[in-house]
């Protein structure tokens, strides 16, 4: 549609251009003619001839007669004639002039198209032209010719239209020359990088030996074919011929010269990008071998120095990983020592026969105080190694549903004590995961001591698992103690607690264990609230086996299970060949047998 | 008492440690020798009849593995390694040195003082069992009678129901091997499992409680995360 618009428009412009031209001319035309019949009014009837002459018709006044000779009309014809004409013509001035003031916007808009396309000629050019121009104008002054007369007037008319449209909208009608432009290709050509400057260089150098050794042979041969003007014809050609042969020549190996230097480069792009290609997949180590000479020399030791740079900031990198690790193994270790004193003494103290009740008391929430933070210190050791990537995994398959029944088990004491409801829906069928199985259960065991920690007493909690598209999936509903004001993302973050004042068990550290060793086993860990319900999620890609049971049916592997009597022995145990079928219809062959 | 006459050398470079540690097993009736670096306590089982060595790994002049390689060149007697690296690699850097257990700190005293007790008669009852040539399966501080179908943790019996004990026949007959729930159901009771699989687990919950030293880190009977349970070789 827009470009549909433009067109229509360009058009239109173009039209009532065309119509302004031939007003132009027409109106100069008609200037010249006056001016005749005004200087001499006898000329009339010769300048009328000359309009016919230069419009390439026969005067209405002439007519041709039956000889084929022309011969002066009759007065009223003629005056039909003239009539007809002159409104024929009035007419289409008239329908010129329409155009014109109709379309004057879109007539504008294409004089700046043409304005802007004068504007791109040098002004050496336009001189150019102009110059024949004044030089044909003056010698028309020589001439009595009408016909030159009316064609002057229509160029001089172009021409100042022409001039006035490139005056008058471009600014910079003498500053856009060719010493100008020179120079701007100078500018251009010293801001461009070595790189361009070698390459133009190189293109420019070629065009002009070409053109030179072009040049050459063609002069060459004529000055030759001089010189050996007497040296008979045979002689003559052979000589001269060689001129423009090693013309050929030489161009030709300028030309070969170009396109071996055009190879070259060509190889050392290739060599850099091989290198990005290398250094994009990981290798730090791809080198470059760009020759000194080439124009890509800089180019290459400068990428090769960027990769030395990255290689240091990654070992860097991988140190700073390595003295964080280092640090908080140190800092642990530093934390256990005075700990293990701590624990001890408080041991020995328990068993230190009479004690006052009160002492007792102390002793016991010494006792607690210690284990706790010793549980602290093991988890903040651990969540670092995860968020460090610096844990060892054993991943292997497992059925996450086997784990899960196993977690519950380890952890009755701690449900048994909380008081809350379990709703536990397990499905009997294997779900096959690929994960580290006691880090797998540190994420359970975390998310249910949560539940346990935080769940509103006697409230219910839902544990769930299920498998859709390849998908496992364990979710753990509960409802929470207090008023949950995070939101998921804040609360598995380190050292976050449901409760701001802390009071409660447990370091803060839980969720976020459970995310990070959820994330390094490959699996997906997410927590959302719902008002005070609380919903951790877990999820991990679905192994297909294509075995069946393989790593769980025990039937198999020890060859004398108790099977409990009437079932049928396993099928797929008994690898023989299938039992010839019962013959199936009356031409089976074994039948006719 | 039956510990009276068991020299035993604590070695660390924190003293109060090894004072607590040497407070707990005087109250067992043991007689304690301290060191507080790798050559004192060279010196010590050099001179001294010592039956059992707890060491520190950390230690200034010499460190405790280093020690444990030098007293293993002269002298079998058990060696308890103490460290604060719980690193998996660190416990088995430390058994392979030659040490025979590995606690980590912090510890509780009286899982310390029950796991010397274990290494102690392993040490002394080892020789007379093999000479008996009794019908029995060996495991570490375990020894199960195949005869009497008694477990014995440190030579002393442990009190197991006949279903926990079916159970542990079961698993030590074949150490190392992972046995789904379900098998042990139907090995045990005879009948196929359905769902029954948690009976299983709160049994062998309740075994390990009984032999292990300390149950929340089983070193013999230990889950197989979501395909198990095993007997471990030691």
């Amino acid at each position: 549609m827009d470009i549909n618009l433009k067109s229509t428009s360009t058009f239109k412009g173009l039209v009532s251009w065309v119509c302004l031209l031939f007003i132009l001319c027409t109106a100069s035309v008609a200037m010249v003619f006056a001016i005749m019949v005004l200087v001499s009014p006898g000329m009339t009837e010769y300048a009328t001839d000359s309009v016919h002459q230069f419009a390439g018709s026969v005067p209405p006044y002439l007519e041709q007669g039956s000889d084929g000779v022309f011969h002066k009309a009759e007065p009223t014809d003629l005056a039909y004639e003239y009539g007809v004409k002159i409104a024929s013509a009035v007419a289409v001035v008239l329908t010129a002039l329409i155009f014109i003031f109709a379309f004057r916007r879109d007539r504008r808009a294409f004089e700046a198209v043409v304005a802007r396309a004068l504007g791109r000629v040098w002004v050496e050019v336009k001189l150019l032209i102009l110059g024949p121009l004044v030089v044909f104008g003056m010698s028309l002054f020589g001439w009595t010719s009408t016909e030159r007369c009316f064609l002057f007037s229509i160029l001089g008319v172009l021409t100042v239209y022409f001039l006035c449209l490139d005056i008058g909208r471009n600014h910079r009608f003498f500053g856009h020359n060719i010493i100008h432009s020179i120079l701007v290709r100078v500018n251009d050509y010293h801001a461009m990088t070595t790189f361009e400057q070698r390459a133009v260089r190189r293109l420019y150098s070629t065009i002009a030996m070409v053109v030179f050794l072009v040049v050459f042979g063609i002069f060459g041969y004529a000055v030759a074919v001089n010189f050996l003007y007497d040296h008979g014809q045979h002689a003559r050609d052979k000589l001269a011929l060689t001129v423009p042969l090693i013309a050929l020549i030489g161009v030709i190996g300028t030309v070969w010269w170009y396109i071996l230097a055009l190879k070259r480069d060509l190889r050392d792009w290739n060599l850099l990008m091989a290198q990005i290609t290398e250094m994009y997949g990981g290798d730090l180590n791809a080198v470059n071998h760009v020759p000194p000479t080439s124009n890509l020399y800089d180019c290459a030791m400068q990428l090769n120095m960027i990769r030395t740079g990255v290689q240091k900031a990654v070992e860097e990198g991988t140190k700073a990983d390595r003295t964080k690790i280092e640090l908080i193994t140190n800092v642990s270790h530093d934390i256990k020592t005075p700990l293990t004193s701590v624990i001890s003494y408080v041991e020995l103290l328990k068993r230190e026969p009479g004690l006052p009740e009160a002492a007792k008391d102390y002793v016991n929430i010494l006792s607690q105080k210690a284990q706790r933070l010793n549980s602290i210190v093991q988890d903040v050791f651990e969540v670092s190694k995860a968020a460090t990537g610096n844990i060892s995994l054993n991943l292997e398959d497992l059925d996450i549903g086997r784990l899960l029944k196993q977690t519950f088990v380890e952890m009755d004491e701690t449900i048994q004590r909380s008081q809350l409801q379990f709703r536990v829906d397990i499905p009997d069928a294997a779900m096959i995961v690929h994960a580290d199985g006691p880090r797998l259960y540190r994420v359970f065991q975390n998310l249910i001591r949560n539940c346990t920690q935080y769940s509103l007493e006697g409230s219910r909690v839902y544990v769930a698992l299920s498998a859709q598209a390849g998908v496992v999936q364990v979710s753990i509903r509960n409802i929470s103690k207090t008023e949950i004001t995070m939101n998921g993302e804040d609360l598995t973050a380190r050292f976050v607690r449901g409760d701001q004042n802390r009071t409660t068990e447990g370091s803060g550290l839980g969720l976020s264990i459970a995310k990070s060793f959820t994330e390094a086993c490959g699996g997906c860990f997410f927590v959302r609230t719902d008002g005070d319900l609380f919903i951790a999620t877990v999820q991990f890609p679905l192994v297909e086996r294509g075995g069946g049971e393989g790593l769980f049916s025990y039937e198999k592997s020890m060859g004398t299970p108790p099977v409990p009597s009437g079932a049928a022995p396993a099928p797929a145990a008994v690898p023989e060949p299938p039992l010839p079928e019962p013959p199936a219809g009356p031409n089976s062959p074994e039948l006719k047998a | 008492m039956e510990n009276d006459g068991k020299n035993i050398l604590v070695v660390d470079d924190d003293r109060e440690i090894v004072r607590a540690i040497a407070l707990t097993l005087e109250g067992e009736g043991y007689t304690v020798f301290k060191a507080y670096d790798g050559l004192e306590a060279l010196d010590l089982v050099a001179t001294k009849n010592i039956h059992l060595i707890i060491i520190d790994v950390m230690m200034p002049r010499l460190d405790g593995l280093s020690a444990i390689m030098r007293i293993r060149e002269g002298k079998n007697l058990p060696i308890i390694v103490l460290s604060a690296k719980s690193e998996n690699s660190d416990k088995v850097l430390g058994l392979s040195m030659g040490a025979d257990d590995y606690v980590t700190k912090p510890f509780n005293p009286q899982e310390l003082a029950a796991r010397v007790k274990s290494q102690l008669r392993r040490y002394t009852s080892l020789g007379d069992i093999n000479s008996q040539g009794e019908n029995v399966i060996l495991n570490g501080r375990l020894r199960f009678n195949l005869d009497e179908h008694v477990l014995y943790a440190d030579d002393e019996p442990i009190k197991l129901t006949a279903t926990e004990t079916k159970i542990v026949e079961l698993l030590m007959r074949s150490p190392g091997r992972i046995f789904p729930a379900e098998e042990i159901y139907s090995k045990i009771w005879n009948e196929s499992a359905y769902s029954t699989e948690n009976t299983v687990m709160v049994h062998i919950r309740r075994i390990r409680e009984k032999i292990e030293i300390n149950p929340s880190e089983p070193e013999y009977l230990k889950v197989v995360w979501g395909i198990g349970y095993k007997f471990e070789k030691h």
